[in-house]
């Protein structure tokens, strides 16, 4: 059997498969972060029975269904791009991984067919018997898109350290796998605790009576309590994800920390650092909208602003000044000694951490103290900022989730890689063009190799 | 491999069974939306078949990736040439859906908020929602088309006008719409039967039975005569294939399909019957007409005697609905809310369904023992997948 050459870029191919991909991985880790938060919201509902627990639980619901309609749509997207533009690199994929492709897709059937009853069947499971079976629904598909996750982290960690190379299963033990699903597990809570203060915020701004206002005020401020306590694990998860990196696949490692693409891993250490400081601020607006803010946090916010500021720069701060794109032509410095990760980005990041935990503990404090429906302090311009503030950390946790998924792809790219040592995207280009002997004509027809052992 | 391709049927039916009642559904909800402005009735049905292809959808999604990954890991070679020699009709199919996502869900989740701005508007956003989904479905035709009967094109848009495309895409469209006035009919028969009499929403329920019942008996008559336009075009373009179909025990499909069109015929006459006509009714006609449609069914083997009974017999089912239709539309028909009546109606919606799931697994079995007609066959997959999976 043979195909006809694509006659066209490469790169095309390149960019058809990043630009559904990255998409898709938007929406996909967006569902698997909601419906956690939406089986805790709803579990929270169940058994203190506060009509905003149900309410934030609904909207949730909704946001779920929604994504899950609109990642139905991508993957069909991504993987007919998968077919089209890499059918080489696919088929071999699928070839290894062929069951966890499957246990991916019935799994996010699985999810699917909860979520919808959640949502569909809302007033059905309002009373008696039925508010188990319907709170059942939403752990269920929480249940199924972890477990969905899980094996689309087979594949993709099998992409940049397969080990073994023609098999499957034995994966799961891969140098990377646990470390990848880990990371996801809370990069996945940050942002969906994140988006879904954002909706709040933006619902927020829309809102034309209090009860309303109060509604999506108190909703915000509990998505983001669960996104930014997730976003202070990760460097934490992150760190053991690259150390198993480091010495699993050394090259690749070597392409994001110091080497081509290490500017790449300062931007996402910017937006890191962007993270945490604009999440600081969320919380001193917090704890300032409370009528009685206790008397610690006015010595502890300035000092701890003043070092999440220092220590956002300084994490920041490129090392290997060569590799930034146009840069050399207003330095000929090539290293910058400030930018080394020993001590100095160590240091920035546990500042990070540590601060940012002593924000959240305060923002935890005032969550607790909120009363069920505050009336409106129309004097304050503060809600309106802190809306702001919640969809400037959503728009951020968009792009560092973009810049992150970017870093690993780039692990394997940069070095010419589709599957770390085994397929290199040099294999994919007689899918676009004749090969050299063919004097630059397209062939007619181009032969379809299979995955041999 | 057969193995194989039972799996892939199965996913492939049970995507089928949501989808092709979803694009029934979808075309009918804008039309009843409209009729709706008279006839409050029927913006409900309108709500809730919108309701009912919302909540399937992505099950009906998630089901043909299901079905096309198991594509990729047990056909590489069909999947590999069929996403190569299509990919620029399977863009076009990509942003057809894509547009066609973002009309279908505000249409269903904005439908008040819409509706109280312009009802004109709300439809048009319903038929555009339509219409994208008969194009994305159109394109996937193309492709099934081609595999049965495949021709030498330059590029993908060429080798989709492959003969049998337009027949199966005409022959589908009306299949979709037999499978959703059936199930219409039928779940408001089971909605019937399920309360007590004389309940409020009865009136509903009875027009829903008749409208669904009006449009499964009318598409099912035109089912025969696009399904002879398709298996013409088959036949001459490749002669091979419906004669394989005739030989061994592919046949009991086709039997098998007769059986169920037979069903729907006679379950329908038994509903259309319980209307009080003034001339009444036949019973030498009627027992003619039983006759006729038990021999159409013993002479499936047979096309051309077949198709000559079949003739016979839309000509009988014409000429009854001729008198029948006036008072069914018109008249009311509390003859229909009894427990025989909701039971019949229920049985033709599972019977509409699986004569559908028939329909297309008999165009799969044709092509038998190719994956793509004269091109790629299972054998050669076989063999494929030996030498990567030892």
């Amino acid at each position: 059997m043979t195909l006809e050459p694509l006659e066209t870029s490469l790169t095309v191919g390149r960019v058809a498969i990043a630009a559904s991909a990255l998409t898709h991985t938007l929406f996909a880790t967006f569902i698997v972060g909601s419906s956690l938060i939406g089986a805790v919201t709803a579990t929270f509902s169940y058994v203190t029975e506060k009509e905003w627990f149900n309410r934030l639980a609904k909207l949730i619901a909704f946001a779920l269904v929604l994504s899950t309609a609109s990642i139905s749509f991508f993957g069909v997207v991504l993987v007919f791009a998968l077919n089209i533009y890499w059918p080489q690199f696919w088929h071999r994929l699928f070839h290894v991984m062929f069951w966890p492709f499957l246990g991916e897709a019935a799994l996010f059937l699985g999810e699917a067919i909860f979520a919808y009853a959640w949502y569909y069947l809302w007033e059905w499971g309002r009373h008696g018997w039925r508010q188990k079976v319907h709170l059942a629904f939403i752990w269920l598909a929480a249940g199924c898109a972890l477990s969905a996750m899980f094996m689309i982290d087979i594949t993709a960690s099998y992409m940049l350290t397969p080990d073994p190379i023609h098999s499957a299963w034995e994966n799961v033990f891969n140098p990377t796998m646990i470390h990848l699903d880990l990371h996801r597990w809370f990069g996945n809570l940050t942002w969906a605790g994140f988006a879904l203060g954002g909706i709040c915020a933006v619902r927020y701004l829309k809102s034309t009576t209090d009860t309303d206002r109060n509604f999506f005020q108190k909703g915000g401020n509990y998505c983001f309590v669960i996104g930014y306590g997730a976003l202070l694990v990760m460097p934490v998860v992150g760190y053991q994800y690259l150390l198993h990196l480091r010495y699993g696949q050394p090259q690749a490692f070597y392409t994001v920390m110091l080497g081509e693409r290490s500017w790449l891993f300062d931007v996402v250490a910017l937006l890191y650092g962007l993270l945490i400081l604009f999440g600081s601020l969320y919380i001193m607006q917090m704890v300032r909208s409370q009528s009685k803010p206790p008397p610690s946090f006015i010595g502890f916010n300035p000092l701890s602003l003043t070092v999440i500021v220092i220590a956002t720069m300084m994490l920041a701060m490129p090392y290997q000044l060569q590799h930034i794109p146009l840069l050399n032509q207003l330095t000929d410095q090539e290293i910058n000694s400030l930018g080394k990760m020993q001590p100095y980005k160590y240091f920035a990041l546990s500042s990070l951490v540590v601060f940012g935990f002593g924000h959240w503990l305060y923002s935890l404090r005032v969550f607790g103290r909120m009363p069920p429906a505050t009336v409106s302090r129309a004097v304050s311009g503060a809600p309106r900022r802190m809306a702001g503030l919640l969809v400037t950390l959503a728009g951020l946790t968009v792009i560092i989730l973009l810049a992150m998924g970017w870093v690993r792809e780039s692990a394997r790219a940069v070095n010419g890689y589709l599957i770390y040592g085994e397929m290199r995207l040099e294999d994919e280009k007689s899918t676009y063009q004749a090969s050299p002997s063919d004097n630059g004509f397209f062939p007619k027809e181009i032969p379809y190799e299979s995955f041999e052992q | 491999m057969t193995s194989s391709s039972f799996w892939i049927g199965f996913f492939s039916l049970a995507h089928i069974t949501l989808a092709s009642l979803g694009v029934g559904f979808m075309v009918l909800a804008p039309i009843a939306e409209g009729l709706g402005r008279s006839r409050p009735y029927f913006t409900d049905f309108a709500y809730l078949a919108t309701r009912f292809t919302l909540v399937t959808y992505t099950t009906s999604i998630v089901l043909a990736v299901f079905m096309l990954e198991l594509f990729i890991g047990l056909f590489p070679l069909t999947n590999s040439y069929l996403f190569n020699h299509f990919r620029y009709p399977l863009h076009l199919a990509l942003i057809v859906f894509f547009i066609q996502v973002l009309c279908l869900y505000p249409y269903y989740h904005f439908w008040d908020r819409l509706r109280s701005k312009s009802i004109t508007w709300h439809i048009t956003l319903g038929t555009v929602a339509a219409v994208l989904i008969l194009i994305w479905g159109g394109i996937l035709d193309g492709i099934g088309s081609f595999m049965m009967t495949p021709v030498q094109g330059d590029n993908g848009w060429a080798r989709l006008w492959n003969p049998t495309w337009v027949p199966l895409m005409v022959h589908r469209f009306f299949g979709n719409l037999v499978i959703a006035g059936y199930v219409m009919a039928g779940y408001a028969g089971w909605r019937l039967w399920k309360q007590s009499p004389q309940k409020k929403d009865d009136a509903y329920y009875l027009t829903l039975i008749k409208t669904g019942m009006a449009i499964g008996i009318v598409s099912l008559m035109i089912q025969p005569v696009s399904g002879f336009v398709f298996a013409q075009h088959i036949q001459n373009a490749q002669p091979d294939i419906l004669q394989n179909l005739y030989e061994g025990q592919t046949v009991l499909l086709v039997i098998g399909q007769f059986t169920l069109l037979a069903l729907l015929l006679l379950g329908s006459h038994l509903i259309f019957r319980s209307v009080h006509l003034e001339r009444g009714h036949s019973y030498r006609a009627e027992v003619y007409y039983v006759l006729t449609v038990v021999l159409m069914v013993v002479l499936a083997p047979y096309p051309l005697y077949r198709r000559i009974v079949t003739l016979l017999v839309l000509l009988q089912t014409g000429w009854y609905l001729w008198y029948v239709f006036p008072v069914w539309m018109r008249g009311s028909t509390p003859s229909l809310n009894k427990p025989f009546i909701h039971f019949i109606a229920m049985a033709l919606g599972l019977a509409a369904l699986i004569l559908y799931l028939t329909m297309g697994t008999i165009r799969e079995v044709a092509r038998g023992p190719d994956t793509i007609h004269g091109i790629i066959n299972n054998q050669t997959e076989s063999t494929f997948r030996s030498t990567t999976f030892p």
